[in-house]
């Protein structure tokens, strides 16, 4: 227990370093105290343009890293199955193509992106689900057949990308994953979905911990699993498809923040959910901060570094997990 | 009316698969007066394609306060049955009634409370502590947001106790014996502090010395708590050492029933199970030679 609060305490610590490492990088530069005293005290111009430029970009990527790491991990105890993530069964794809589509055809729409990225999200794990249903749900068959259709709507969003000329930055920015060039109005948008679905996500998570069971001794204890299950999986889609609408598909986000959480942790999800959203928030913040200042006045898009890094450590998790759940 | 039986099951038919009515004689039985589709079963038979009943109008009834064991071989319907009593399957034709209500009428939820179950084989996952997943046991009782209040932790103390692994509740569920992980099942039912308890198979993989341990609580509940015990069991020397009332099953019928001494015998036995066995006297009682 101790030793659970030292941990939380920890990565809150280096969220907090981070936040004002990332605020502080780029080619205005201001340190923690011109930056407090700019925002509270007095204006200062270099502060404000980082208000505007730079400050909805720290939020919405610690929002999304929080999302997203939910999102993985409510996946995984939904399916029981250690290696789901938003990203490889297909959601983000299916979230990311749909908001492509409007993004691309019906750009007035751009207010109701989250809610047809959720129903694209939807779209996607039903599919998922009723491809991978073969006398039960089989963890590997859910990881293929999700990694089939997350391929597929992929390729659709590149295609429709290619078609506008590549000339749709908006349309760019989802295809890759690009946290670039976002608005206080995309922060407020995001915060709107994620924050309501991270709120949900940990009203349940007792109910996660009993999802862990057999549905036969879920139901044994009075609840029906199913709908259970059902449930916690929208909250999950909810969750991986805003995100995916305002930021773009970022994989392995949800594989790697639970799977660190419940090593340090534990796999109770009172303790392993908010742990895994904090450091799925630090570690989309910090993926972000070094993707445009390793290669600065150039940019790399933390999605595509979380799927440098991301790649490899889910090769490293398929070895290590057999059959058995998790840590 | 005075309730005669905790738990009874009238004229139970089930077979596998959506459509309606049991049109066809189940294949594989030589079955002498097997029909008893009623008028009412037979305008459904025309466009119902066959189906193996793997039920066949069972019915019997439990007393309070007694332990129950239902033998018989693979593909017997035992597992259905079980399926059906703790609602894991849907009763289609016929009825299972707890203290004289059909159990279709009782939610899930209220039907946990009155009634727990030890299901066979359950899978151990993530780091869950002995103590949590007892804790579990209390689910039934609290709302959504409901945390387990005092009350509940001293159920939750006295089903540790009963099933001895409060020595060990720190523990976490994979470091655990096969023999002590049922124990800590058992407890996680005890702490639904019911009056009956449906166990599947509870000493099927586990080692001689646990099986017998596993018995010896079952019967503990049942004598010295008052729980009324229904259980599927493997080993017909248990059941009958164990058990007040035995309800042997072969091909989705009740074949015999009644107190272990009068049921079993060498032609029960090979009624149920196909193979002629010795059972010879001894200081004990009659056994069963497994041989």
């Amino acid at each position: 227990m101790r030793k659970t609060v030292l941990i939380f305490i920890a990565v809150a610590a280096l969220l907090i370093l981070t936040f004002f490492v990332s605020v502080g990088a780029g080619s205005l530069k201001v340190t923690a105290g011109e930056l407090l005293r700019g925002l509270f005290v007095e204006y200062d111009p270099d502060v404000a343009a980082i208000y505007d430029l730079r400050l909805p970009r720290v939020f919405i990527s610690m929002l999304a890293g929080a999302a997203l790491a939910a999102s993985g991990m409510l996946l995984q105890a939904v399916m029981k199955n250690p290696v789901a993530d938003p990203g490889i069964i297909g959601i983000s794809g299916g979230a990311a193509f749909f908001s492509v589509v409007v993004t691309a055809l019906f750009p007035a729409l751009f207010f109701l992106t989250p809610v047809i990225a959720f129903i694209g999200g939807v779209f996607a794990f039903m599919l998922v689900y009723s491809l991978a249903w073969h006398a039960g749900l089989n963890p590997l068959r859910i990881i293929l057949v999700g990694v089939a259709i997350s391929a597929m709507f992929t390729g659709l969003s590149s295609a429709f990308n290619s078609f506008s000329g590549g000339n749709l930055s908006g349309v760019a920015a989802i295809v890759n994953g690009n946290i670039a060039m976002k608005t206080w109005y995309d922060v407020r948008t995001l915060t709107a979905y994620a924050a309501v679905g991270l709120v949900i996500a940990l009203l349940a998570v007792r109910r996660c911990n009993l999802l862990m069971l057999d549905d036969k001794t879920v139901r044994s204890l009075g609840v029906d699993a199913t709908k259970s299950r059902l449930a916690v999986s929208c909250i999950a889609v909810l969750l991986a498809s805003s995100t995916t609408a305002i930021i773009g598909s970022v994989g392995f986000l949800g594989l790697i923040a639970p799977h660190i959480a419940r090593l340090l942790v534990g796999s109770d999800h009172r303790a392993a959910l908010p742990f895994s959203m904090l450091l799925g928030a630090f570690i989309l913040l910090a993926a972000d901060t070094a993707g445009r200042t390793v290669a600065a006045p150039y940019e790399i898009p933390a999605g595509i570094l979380m799927a440098v890094v991301g790649g490899p450590f889910f090769i490293f998790l398929l070895k290590r997990s057999k059959d058995g759940y998790g840590a | 009316m005075a309730r005669e039986f905790r738990l009874e099951v009238k004229g139970l038919s089930f077979w596998y698969g959506h459509h309606h009515g049991r049109g066809h004689e189940p294949t594989g039985r030589s079955g002498s007066g097997a029909s008893t589709a009623s008028a009412d079963r037979g305008r459904h038979a025309a466009h119902a394609t066959p189906a193996p009943l793997v039920l066949d109008d069972v019915g019997f009834g439990i007393r309070a306060g007694t332990v129950t064991t239902v033998l018989g071989a693979n593909g017997s319907g035992k597992s259905t049955l079980f399926h059906l009593m703790s609602k894991n399957l849907p009763v289609k034709d016929g009825g299972i009634f707890f203290e004289g209500t059909d159990i279709r009428k009782i939610g899930l939820r209220d039907y946990a409370r009155k009634l727990s179950i030890v299901h066979q084989a359950n899978p151990t996952f993530g780091d869950v502590t002995v103590e949590t997943l007892v804790s579990y046991g209390r689910t039934p009782f609290l709302s959504f947001f409901e945390k387990a209040g005092d009350e509940d932790g001293r159920i939750i103390e006295r089903a540790m106790d009963i099933a001895d692994v409060a020595d060990f509740r720190d523990r976490k569920l994979s470091s655990l014996s096969g023999g002590q992980r049922q124990r800590v099942w058992i407890a996680m039912a005890l702490a639904q502090d019911t009056d009956t308890m449906l166990l599947d198979e509870p000493t099927t993989w586990l080692d001689i010395k646990y099986q017998v341990e596993i018995l010896r609580l079952i019967r503990r509940l049942n004598e010295e708590y008052g729980v009324t015990i229904v259980m599927v069991l493997h080993d017909i020397n248990q059941a009958m050492r164990y058990s007040d009332e035995i309800i042997g099953l072969k091909d989705g019928r009740v074949a015999a029933r009644g107190a272990p001494e009068d049921v079993v015998t060498p032609d029960f036995i090979e009624e149920i199970y196909g193979v002629r066995l010795d059972m010879p006297e001894t200081a004990g009682g009659r056994f069963v030679l497994q041989l």
